[in-house]
């Protein structure tokens, strides 16, 4: 009881100490619990709407139509009373035939009473089945600013005339916004052949849609999916439960809230190194009280019981605000994402997310906990004899620390890989920041030691006693400067990621860029496009590229299995799945380089190997090496071709490419469309192109450059804002642990501060001398933190899309200038209660 | 009580005790006195268990210290030896009652409260049960020290100049509480002043870490 109490007033007496590590772990665990809270909400609502999204139990997606027979066998193999129906979707061009204006839309041609599974609302109610009426389609609401017709109204698709009959105005899943590249607009299946839309090589995804009678349960289906992979067997196929479909879209939004996580356990890295330094001070300061009680008996348990119990009141306290601010944030996340979020239950009111809230503040608690062990470890080292000698020193064998230490980290990067699921990807980034953390301590010590013995005679006074305070302690100004890169690291990724990504979608590379991008041309009507375009832009540029649909078969000869659907940019590419193929005879000098092999420079000789040259991201992913034999089979034909060359494809040029490029000579004879984009056109001449090419080519799609740079630079935006948002976490944690070191510096320097004083030193002297220091300490962790950036934008945009990193923006510069004078800022008011000070006091004391 | 056989203690190079060989019988009131830096406080620390010995061994009550561990080393202080300090070392946020009974509520004893209380009167501190240190006199929480060494009836007291920061009236009263162990509770203490040696039993000087005299006062009983 007594130790209780003793525990608690220890606690209270080091209140004032104890609330910056409070507030290091609040900001942690408030930007945890947010953005686990909004995770939670999305997956959840992607989850109970994923029947409806799917719009059945089950489904096979194939590129072109599913076949009598395969169709036969599913059925066969589901319960009987199994309805089915078929889904295509494609992108189009929708014309309005009174006015002529264009806009790209998707559509999506049903049959079979599809949706199977309700969701989708109409204005006025229950329209679905209008779409009997083989002239009506239905409309989500965009297509009125966008195009100008509502209800009542007429649009073409291709050869066809539809009349709108209703508007969607609610489909399940996401703001219909949010990615697609234009309004959805339904007809039905029978409805698409009038359009003659659907031709040989149109790139149109196909889903047949089963519903089965009964209720069945996840694992029934689960079973039924698994069956009908066996039976059909073929790797082009793709079977999938209603929680498999829409891959694309789970998948961006599983990214996103593994991204979100990680981005949060690196607040709570920081935190946590928070908490063990200010713990560290706190134990410091009671060792006499330590020594006390090991003096009248006390064990090592009783003692550690003591300030463990200390360390779960802070972090209990810490993870309690966390979670309440959290809650509070959590309100402010979807608003930032906008419609990437804008689901119904998701951007509504906040829903009930008391596993996640208890989840963060277990975490909160657990890493205060692990990381005070760090100091802990030290307590039963602690001897009486410092009653006698306070000068005796704690003998903790290093090992003990670095087991803590490491401890830590495992639990960070276990809840990395828990929350990701991946071992490399959330146990990775988060070893990969704290390497990062420990290589700028391990290089700032060592040059700190190396240069601790200059003496620095010819700097001023302020500038030597602030350079040379960084020296005193190594360990700790290694530290503090780590912590603060690591900080630093973040914001200065963002902004070399942002520039980087922003230059090539808006700087002087946008003006090179195409203005349209032209699909599913027929090779009897590229030369007709040609002339058009021709006669409305004299100086229209074109890139004619054959567009092939193709799908490998094996590599050297081992047979390509069915592959999932990889979420992640690193995750291994699906090899089984069709792929758009072309050939070129030569590289786009713009945006391809070849970076392995040898690019061919002539068309392949009659009874030549036929030659590949492959994206290198691509073959990484697929596992693909120069010299290797890949037997593609396309439409029915086999070719065995061998990769001879790998190119970087720089893809943000919106030149036609592709991940496989064939030796022109190689593909005589293979179905084909054009593929072509557009250079040279003004915005007006864009418009007018537009319209008169699905006038003339109805079944001609045009996409719009500007428009696409427009939507990925919107999403962009929206993420970028969520990563500053919780930028701002780490920084606030960052801060934090920098004036919880400023103060205790201080607090140990009082004495000589005062001695200083008494020697004649002002106020402005010693404000000077702490002004320096601190700016020194954060040029270095902002020079590191910058460096860190940089290679990891190197890494990302030069390997990943071809573009160089760029860190010297005046938006960056004056971000890390910002970042120097916080740092300086925050030493000062840490200091300036020890300015104060009475020199007399502080000596007599 | 105590026996030293062959102790010796070095940190690094620097040898601060060489070949000591004492013994102290119980109840024995002996004062150890020599100059800064000729070995006293580290010969008390030793005695105490509050530090390892290069060499040689401390036997208290039968029981080699030198073969106990850190935890068990603690248990036997908190059953056999009471300590005072010149700098007191109370804990500063508990209360005068709270120190005194802590040695107690270490060791689960139920009349701990009961126990403290009888030693803060009998140390003349009865209305000061509540008083935090920084509230009492040095005076006092030198009291409060000397009740906290006491309150588990050790066999020993081991004092370190425990009038070194008082001044002359408190300091009598601080020595006449321990003189009044004489023959109870077997007690070593450390003193610059002579004055004070000379009431022990018997007096050992060192000098430059060996025994340099050992005298008996009788008379001082």
């Amino acid at each position: 009881m007594i130790l209780a109490r003793l525990a608690l007033r220890e606690l209270l007496r080091s209140s004032g100490k104890l609330v910056l590590p409070v507030l290091c772990l609040a900001v942690a665990v408030a930007a945890h619990s947010s953005t686990k809270s909004l995770s939670a909400r999305i997956l959840d609502s992607m989850n109970r709407e994923a029947r409806a999204m799917a719009g059945g139990d089950l489904e096979i997606g194939s590129p072109r139509p599913l076949s009598s027979e395969s169709r036969a066998l599913a059925l066969a193999a589901l319960p009987p009373g199994t309805e089915t129906a078929t889904v295509k979707e494609f992108l189009s061009m929708a014309r309005d035939p009174k006015t002529d204006r264009t806009r790209m839309v998707e559509v999506r041609a049903v049959s079979g009473g599809f949706p199977f599974y309700g969701g989708v609302e109409t204005a006025p109610a229950d329209s679905l089945p209008l779409l009997e009426q083989d002239v009506v389609a239905l409309a989500q609401p965009e297509i009125t600013p966008q195009l100008g017709v509502t209800t009542g109204g007429e649009i073409r698709l291709g050869q066809a005339t539809f009349k709108i009959g209703a508007l969607v105005i609610h489909e399940p899943g996401p703001a219909p916004g949010a990615f697609a590249l234009g309004p959805r607009i339904w007809i039905s299946e029978r409805a698409l052949a009038r359009t003659k839309l659907e031709q040989t090589g149109s790139r149109i995804r196909y889903r047949t849609v089963f519903k089965i009678e009964k209720v069945a349960t996840d694992e029934q289906i689960e079973n039924w999916k698994n069956m009908i992979d066996t039976i059909l067997a073929d790797p082009g196929l793709r079977v999938r439960t209603y929680k498999e479909a829409n891959p694309q879209l789970r998948g961006f939004y599983e990214r996103l809230t593994d991204f979100l996580s990680l981005m949060s356990l690196f607040v709570f890295l920081l935190a946590g190194i928070g908490v063990a330094s200010s713990l560290q001070s706190h134990l410091r300061s009671r060792l006499a009280t330590v020594a006390i009680l090991r003096c009248v008996g006390a064990s090592s348990r009783q003692i550690l019981g003591i300030f463990l119990s200390q360390a779960v009141c802070i972090g209990a306290l810490g993870s309690a605000i966390g979670v309440a601010a959290g809650a509070l944030l959590s309100r402010a996340l979807p608003s930032l994402l906008g419609q990437l979020v804008d689901f119904p239950s998701v951007s509504g009111a906040v829903a009930s997310s008391g596993m996640v809230y208890i989840f963060s503040f277990g975490l909160g608690l657990a890493i205060t906990l692990l990381f005070s062990a760090v100091s802990l470890v030290e307590l039963p080292d602690v001897r009486p004899l410092r009653l006698l000698r306070p000068e005796d020193g704690i003998a903790t064998p290093g090992w003990k620390k670095i087991v803590a230490g490491a401890a830590s980290v495992l639990l960070l990067m276990a809840v990395g890989t828990v929350e990701t699921g991946s071992i490399a990807y959330g146990g990775g980034t988060v070893a990969g920041i704290v390497a990062f953390g420990a290589l700028v301590f391990g290089v700032i010590f060592a040059l700190l030691t190396a240069s601790s013995r200059f003496r620095l005679l010819q700097l001023p006074f302020a500038l030597r006693y602030g350079t040379k305070n960084l020296f005193r302690s190594r360990a700790q100004s290694s530290l503090t400067i780590a912590v603060l890169s690591l900080g630093i690291l973040l914001l200065a990724s963002v902004q070399v990621l942002r520039g980087g990504m922003l230059g090539e979608l808006t700087g002087a590379q946008a003006s090179l860029r195409p203005q349209l991008f032209l699909i599913d041309i027929g090779d009897e009507q590229r030369a007709g496009v040609e002339k058009l375009l021709h006669g409305i832009s004299r100086p229209a540029r074109f890139n004619w590229n054959k567009l092939i649909r193709a799908r490998m078969k094996s590599v050297n000869g081992e047979a390509v299995k069915r592959e999932p659907d990889g979420n992640r940019d690193d995750a291994p590419a699906n090899r089984s799945r069709e792929y758009n193929l072309s050939e070129r005879e030569s590289l786009y000098a713009e945006a391809e380089s070849v970076v392995g092999g040898k690019f061919w420079s002539a068309p392949l000789a009659p009874g030549g190997v036929p030659e590949v040259s492959v994206a290198d991201t691509f073959a990484d992913r697929a596992g693909i090496k120069l010299n290797d034999r890949i037997l593609f089979e396309i439409q029915g034909v086999e070719i065995t071709a061998r990769v001879t060359s790998l190119r970087r494809v720089r893809w943000s040029t919106f030149q036609p490419n592709f991940m496989v490029l064939f030796r022109p000579g190689s593909l005589e004879g293979a179905p084909f469309q054009w593929i072509t984009s557009v250079g040279g056109v003004s915005p007006a001449e864009k418009s007018r192109a537009q319209s008169e090419l699905v006038r003339d080519y109805p079944t001609v799609t045009a996409i719009d450059i500007d428009e696409v740079t427009g939507r990925l630079l919107d999403v962009a935006g929206r993420l970028e804002a969520v990563v500053k948002f919780l930028s701002a976490f780490t920084l606030a944690a960052g801060l934090l642990i920098l004036a919880m070191m400023a103060i205790e510096n201080a607090r140990a320097r009082s004495p000589e501060i005062a001695l200083l004083k008494v020697l004649g030193g002002t106020r402005s002297d010693l404000a000077a001398a702490v002004g320096w220091e601190f700016t020194l300490l954060g040029a270095v962790a902002a020079f590191a933190g910058a460096l860190g950036a940089l290679a990891l934008g190197y890494g990302i945009l030069r390997n990943r899309f071809g573009v160089e990193p760029n860190l010297l923006t005046p938006e960056a510069l004056g971000l890390l200038a910002l970042l120097v004078l916080g740092s300086a800022f925050t030493g000062l008011i840490a200091s300036l209660r020890v300015f104060r000070v009475k020199p007399l006091e502080t000596l007599r004391s | 009580m105590i026996q030293v056989k062959n102790l010796s203690k070095s940190y690094g190079n620097l040898q601060v005790l060489r070949d000591i060989d004492l013994s102290f019988a119980e109840g024995e009131f002996v004062s150890l006195v020599g100059p800064s830096g000729s070995g006293k406080s580290t010969l008390l620390g030793l005695l105490a268990g509050l530090d390892q010995a290069t060499s040689g061994a401390v036997t208290i009550d039968g029981q080699e210290l030198g073969r106990l561990d850190e935890e068990a080393l603690a248990r036997f202080r908190g059953a056999n030896l009471g300590f005072v300090f010149q700098a007191y070392h109370l804990i500063p946020t508990l209360t005068a009652l709270e120190n005194i009974a802590l040695p107690l509520e270490l060791k689960h004893d139920r009349e701990a409260w009961k126990r403290a209380q009888i030693w803060l009167e009998r140390v003349g501190l009865g209305d000061r049960a509540d008083h935090l240190p920084r509230q009492l006199s040095g005076g006092e929480q030198q009291r409060v020290a000397i009740a906290r060494a006491l309150v588990a009836e050790p066999k020993v007291l081991f004092a370190d100049e425990p009038t070194g920061n008082l001044d002359s009236a408190n300091g009598a009263k601080i020595l006449d509480l321990i003189l009044s162990l004489r023959g109870r509770v077997t007690t070593v203490l450390v003193t610059h002043d002579p004055a004070l040696a000379a009431r022990a039993d018997r007096t050992i000087a060192l000098k430059d870490g060996r025994i340099a005299n050992v005298s008996s006062t009788p008379s001082s009983r």
